[in-house]
């Protein structure tokens, strides 16, 4: 048995062993923490269907966000359950992809919950209905994205079930809040933090598993994800570089973006493109870089991009990722102005969840003057590095070396007694960079671009 | 009050690149001095620490270290890990106190001596008050700088000291100015930095210093102090490390420059490195801010990036139409000056 | 603003010796008959109150001097407790209308720190104690966005115009404030040299006034045994220095509103903010102040912090033309014009709008709810698509104001922003306290029996449920 297959293997048994714990300990929480691609959905899934089909449990799966519920419901249309329903805010209109194939309900109703099986719902929406339930209304409650989740917004529903499963990723985005929450940094009860880690502080002796292995990530951008961003959560690439290959059937002529996704099509999965000089000062966006980004996802379709073995790449099939609206608006009307408008292209905060043959990022520190907390933000760049599934195409200018070499920490941008992530993500950026230097992976345009 | 120990080493912490700084730093003497050795005239701002913040800070400080540390013991038992009454504790002001030299080498020695014992199992105390901890910087003039953190505690966690420095200001919920906090961790970074020296010396680098720090405020009522805040002194440790490394180098220039006069007598020569932050805690900030005047850095760090530090009396001939735009970029920073300029009735081109 | 903007307004304001505004509304609504100031001299790092000036707007202020702020007599705060009792008594008969001018955000700090010591002190008069907890109270209205009691003289200056100097220089009222007087022909140095005195509530110490050393001085004199006469003089001396320091923070958190005022800005669509904030007041002053220390009482405090920042924002938007036009291009607010109208039954429901819009960054997603700002009719967005044009369409249900003809028909060019929630989960999180929810309320997990379900691979399981 080879590593990838033994790694696979120990997924499994994590898993299996989570749940079990989950549906048949004598702990009333289990936490899996994820990294990305690690099929976290797909543990969801079988915990899902274990209770309700194997123990007969009434089972909730709840998430941070509508969207997300939408796509457990559609993954658990798959099996055959007992029972299956999907309950949304009362304004809300079902997906056409699940109209007519589950039981949708807007809002709670009486007929819901009879017997085994499970209910599928946003954590918001069930909390506004919880005069109809009761405390323990469920048998088991399975968060998913539990990181994305603040734990002000479980506490409402978290005793619905004695058992609880939550499932998510401790590297990505966490809660977004907008005011300050500095008073409540050193609170007993910092109930704006994640969920997960809220509960593990309260609780440090909570049953922790750790998935070994990602499913999305090829071996080289998981070594750097990892390294960077999972400093506790150790795992690996499972995936067989050989199913994720790229190839061109047309040949490079293109001197400055062929390079950099020649470097794809041998195998490199990420790779970065460097514009000379910083962006303009004068400008709202920097309409060369965005040029370069669509002309990376205009290079790609003309070359007929090719997953080998699955399919000839579409617009689809490449999601270019900013965390500016407005440079990222500049992107959009680029591939807009070229017939593109299937190529997605949004902020990283949408991203989260979502995977892509080849990302096309733009580089946050790609800007004039110092970097912002919100540019350094240690999540917010794992997010953007681990949503391709075969290639990440980082996009930025030669302002970067000199950001991060010039970088004066101001070590002012936590609470007091909060984790500093901005150190943390300017960590993490110093050492992708340096990695992708050391491999020969960044490919810098010449002046006269 | 002259630039030395920590907060020499947060103040080159935080503007690494101002080689005036280091001049000062080098100087002996209080820094007010130095401006006036420099400038030719007084300092006519209000320099040092108040009469009435020494007063409570002493005060603090004192009835944090009453009844051998009960409040510190009482405060620390989550971390050190045991019940108050339990917790051991050593003040080596009481073996060396005040603050000249001698004493100062005394309380290192037995610093040293106790860290030594912690590492090797044998008792030591869970609470040192006033230790005294040393970041060399040799050869040169300040070869070293002496660290003093207000008390090392034992961690159970780590099974080491972190530094921890009691802060007497007040702090209700949590609310503490980010320019306070900037300085209060710089100053546990530099601690932390000098302790792992420390116990490099005593371990033969052995052993792995965790970048954590406490920081004790104090509540409104009385002189208690709150719940210790577990600092992460990842990137403060850092900023502190570049900061001496950027002293050596200005060390070096100054040593080349002065030759064998005080530093001060350079300072003309040297680049300052002036930013706005540099108004709120430098004496030498108005002078340094001279290298900028009539620039567009005079109107802060913001100003000074977009505009690229050019002569304001340009930007101002672009608005009024009596210089010509070398460039898109001035052209486009003239169009939107003069739209600007319109929306206010300002005159402009 | 953008950083180029706010620079290049700067640069402008440079040049024109003056300070500009950025706003082209007040988020102050116009200020009450019963407006009052309160400044305030505080012991550095000490963070005791050592004199105080309050009163009306418009008249000299009352001043209180302490001769001795760190002891246990504060009979010399009474006059103090009685002024703040009576201003809001007068609230609470009026709704909660109550505006408090201050000139910087230290001395709301000041007055929380002197509540935080006398709020709960039993060796108080109820006097004294009362005034603690409305200290509290409104130092705890301070922090909500959008609140209409608290007048930071200092902050609104900065929120609603930038000046000729640096961002840090505009953290010295005084400085500011010779950016906003027409008599003041050279700002810049005239800024320079006003910052050689603080204008954060201490005394002045500099080289040549020492104030506040002087004062720590006269106190230790003071309690070291003198003559009468001499003990007399020596604290006629300490109410003289502190008196003129904190008329000074009097006198310039009144040239600070006047200069705020003297910006003309209009003071509309503030409405809602001023109804939350009385409401919130009014409610604090009849209940009292609980700090939150449970988790539900935390969770319900975020929750009113975020609603508070979201109508805050939307009535700004609301409001704000210009604000409006930086959320545009930013794709928070649609600017574009009625397509077509599907209404079957005029003036009835069903009832849908398709919008379309030349914005190429825009924000809305299917379900969200949007209102259309500048009237009642808001609705929930149904579909995103791009318009043949190369534009941007947009569907939308009208749940409120169906029988608008003005704005609903085609050819309206309207604005459109996403709904602010102003709902508190306060029923929602009592409810999970009253249940004692153990993962916030409890102190160990519960442990629960072993099931006795059938057992097997849990993923066996799913596969073998899976559907061919």
């Amino acid at each position: 048995m080879n590593d990838r297959a033994r790694t696979s293997q120990d997924a499994d048994q994590v898993m299996d062993e989570a749940i079990d714990r989950a549906l048949h300990g004598d702990t009333p929480l289990v936490i899996v923490n994820s990294p990305p691609g690690a099929g976290k959905t797909y543990l969801v899934e079988c915990a899902a269907i274990a209770a309700a089909v194997g123990a007969g449990m009434r089972v909730i799966c709840l998430t941070p966000g509508v969207v997300q519920a939408y796509d457990i419901a559609e993954r658990l249309l798959a099996y055959n359950l007992p029972r299956l329903e999907l309950v949304h805010a009362k304004h809300r209109e079902t997906p056409a992809r699940l109209s007519g194939r589950l039981t949708v309900s807007n809002g709670w109703g009486g007929a819901l919950n009879n017997g085994p099986g499970v209910i599928v719902a946003n954590a918001h929406v069930i909390a506004a209905y919880r005069n109809q339930l009761p405390s323990g209304s469920f048998d088991l409650l399975i968060v998913d994205e539990a990181y994305q989740l603040a734990a002000n917004n479980f506490l409402p529903v978290a005793d619905l079930a004695p058992r609880a499963l939550m499932v998510g990723d401790p590297g990505q985005l966490p809660p977004v809040t907008s005011v300050d929450t500095s008073n409540f940094e050193a609170h007993a009860h910092p109930v704006h933090w994640a969920l997960p880690t809220y509960l593990l502080k309260r609780f440090p002796r909570t049953p922790v598993y750790s998935l070994p292995s990602t499913r999305r990530l090829l071996p080289d951008t998981a070594r750097v994800v990892q390294k960077a961003f999972y400093p506790d959560l150790s795992f690996a690439s499972v995936v067989d570089p050989a199913s994720r290959r790229l190839r061109f059937d047309v040949s490079g002529i293109h001197a400055r973006l062929d390079p950099a996704l020649d470097a794809l099509a041998s195998g490199a999965s990420i790779v970065a493109v460097v514009l000379p000089g910083a962006s303009p000062a004068h400008e709202e966006t920097d309409p060369e870089l965005a040029a370069v980004m669509a002309g990376l996802v205009e290079r790609i379709l003309v070359r007929q991009g090719t997953w080998v073995g699955t399919r000839r790449l579409g617009q689809g099939d490449i999601g270019c990722i900013d965390p500016n609206v407005l440079t990222g608006g500049a992107v959009s009307d680029r591939l807009r102005r070229a017939g593109l408008r299937d190529v997605r292209v949004d902020t990283v905060e949408r991203w989260q969840g979502l995977e892509v043959p080849i990302a096309i990022v733009r580089h946050p520190l790609s800007r004039v003057g110092d970097p912002e907390p919100f540019d350094l933000q240690a999540g917010r760049w794992c997010v953007s590095l681990s949503r391709h599934q075969i290639g990440c195409i980082i996009v930025g200018r030669g302002s970067v070396d000199d950001v991060l070499r010039e970088y004066v920490h101001p070590c002012d941008t936590a609470a007091a007694g909060g984790r500093d992530d901005v150190w943390s993500g300017f960590q993490a950026h110093c050492s992708i960079w340096a990695e992708l230097q050391l491999r020969g992976r960044i490919f810098r345009m010449g002046n006269d671009s | 009050m002259s630039l030395k120990g920590a907060t020499a080493l947060v103040r080159l912490a935080q503007n690494p690149r101002c080689e005036v700084l280091g001049a000062m730093v080098m100087q002996e003497g209080p820094e007010t001095r130095f401006f006036e050795r420099v400038v030719g005239t007084p300092y006519d701002r209000e320099y040092g620490e108040r009469q009435s913040s020494k007063r409570r800070g002493t005060q603090f400080e004192r009835n944090a270290y009453a009844g051998d540390a009960r409040l510190l013991r009482e405060a620390l038992a989550p971390m050190v890990g045991l019940q108050p009454d339990d917790i051991r504790v050593r003040n080596l002001l009481d073996d060396y106190p005040g603050t000249k030299d001698d004493a100062r080498v005394a309380r290192l020695r037995i610093t040293r001596r106790l860290l030594a014992d912690s590492l090797a199992g044998r008792a030591a105390p869970h609470l040192i008050i006033q230790p005294q901890l040393l970041v060399p910087t040799k050869p040169g003039p300040r070869p070293y700088f002496f660290i003093a953190p207000d008390v090392l505690v034992w961690m159970q966690q780590f099974g080491l000291y972190v530094p921890a420095d009691l802060k007497s200001f007040v702090v209700r919920e949590n609310e503490v100015s980010r320019a306070d906090l900037a300085r209060v961790r710089l100053q546990l970074g530099a601690q932390s930095l000098a302790l792992m020296h420390e116990y490099d010396h005593v371990s033969g680098g052995k052993t792995v210093v965790p970048a954590t720090g406490l920081l004790i405020f104090s509540h409104p009522n009385g002189l208690r102090p709150h719940a210790p805040r577990t600092e992460d002194l990842r990137g403060a440790r850092e900023a502190v490390r570049l900061g001496i490394e950027a002293f050596l180098r200005h060390r070096r220039r100054i040593d080349g420059l002065r030759a064998g006069a005080e530093p001060y007598t350079v300072t003309t020569d040297l680049v300052p490195h002036f930013e706005e932050a540099c108004l709120a805690q430098c004496v030498m900030s108005e002078w340094c801010r001279s290298s900028v005047a009539g620039r567009t850095r005079d109107l802060g760090d913001s100003a000074g990036q977009l505009l690229g530090n050019i002569e304001l009396a340009r930007v101002t001939g672009l608005l009024l139409g009596t210089t010509m735009a070398a460039s898109d970029a001035e052209q486009a920073i003239a169009a939107e000056l003069q739209r600007i300029a319109n929306e206010y009735g300002v005159r402009a081109a | 603003m953008s950083n180029m903007q706010d620079t290049l307004t700067r640069v402008l304001a440079r040049h024109a010796g003056r300070a500009l505004p950025i706003r082209s509304t007040s988020s102050l609504s116009a200020d009450p008959s019963s407006a009052i100031g309160i400044a305030t001299i505080k012991i550095v790092t000490e963070e005791q109150i050592q004199a105080i000036a309050f009163g009306s707007l418009g008249r000299a202020p009352n001043l209180i001097a302490r001769l001795d702020p760190i002891g246990r007599d504060v009979t010399d705060l009474l006059p103090f407790a009685r002024f703040l009792i009576e201003a809001i008594e007068h609230a609470l008969e009026h709704e909660g209308e109550l505006r408090i001018w201050v000139p910087h955000g230290e001395t709301m700090a000041a007055l929380d720190v002197l509540g935080h010591r006398y709020w709960r002190n039993q060796n108080a008069s109820p006097e004294i104690v009362r005034m603690g907890e409305i200290c509290r109270i409104l130092a705890h209205e301070a922090i909500f966005a959008g609140q209409q009691v608290i007048a930071d003289s200092a902050q609104l200056l900065r929120d609603h115009a930038i000046t000729g100097q640096t961002p840090i220089e505009d953290g010295h009222p005084d400085a500011m404030l010779a950016w906003f007087d027409r008599a003041v022909t050279d700002p810049v140095t005239e800024a320079r040299q006003r910052s050689r005195f603080p204008a954060s509530g201490i005394l002045v110490n500099t080289p040549d006034r020492r104030d506040d050393d002087r004062i720590e001085k006269l106190r230790k004199e003071a309690k070291g045994g003198l003559t009468a006469g001499r003990l007399s003089a020596v604290q006629g001396e300490i109410r003289r220095v502190l008196s003129a320091g904190v008329q000074r923070e009097w006198d310039l958190m009144v040239a600070a509103r006047a200069a705020f005022w003297g910006l003309g800005l209009p003071t509309t669509g503030l409405d809602t903010l001023i109804d939350l904030s009385r409401k919130r007041l009014s409610a604090a002053l009849m209940q009292g102040h609980f700090p939150a220390r449970r988790a539900d009482r935390v969770a319900i405090e975020l929750d009113e912090l975020d609603s508070a920042q979201r109508v805050t924002e939307q009535s700004m938007l609301e409001a704000d033309g210009a604000a409006r036009l930086r959320a545009k291009r930013a794709g928070a607010v649609i600017a574009g014009h009625v397509l077509a109208r599907n209404q079957p039954k005029r003036g009835r429901h069903p009832c849908s709008i398709d919008v379309e819009t030349d914005q190429t960054v825009v924000r809305t997603r299917r379900d969200d709810k949007v209102v259309v700002v500048g009237t009642n009719v808001s609705g929930v967005v149904r579909d995103i698509a791009v318009a043949p044009s190369g534009g941007i369409r947009v569907r939308i249900e009208i749940m409120n104001g169906v029988r608008s003809t003005a704005t609903l028909d085609a050819g309206t060019r309207i604005e459109i922003m996403e709904q602010a929630g102003a709902y508190v989960r306060t029923r929602e999180f009592s409810q999970a306290a009253a249940r004692g929810v153990w993962m916030f309320f409890g102190d160990t997990p519960p442990a629960l029996a072993p099931g006795t379900w059938r057992r097997g691979s849990p993923l066996a399981i799913a596969r073998r449920s899976r559907r061919p």
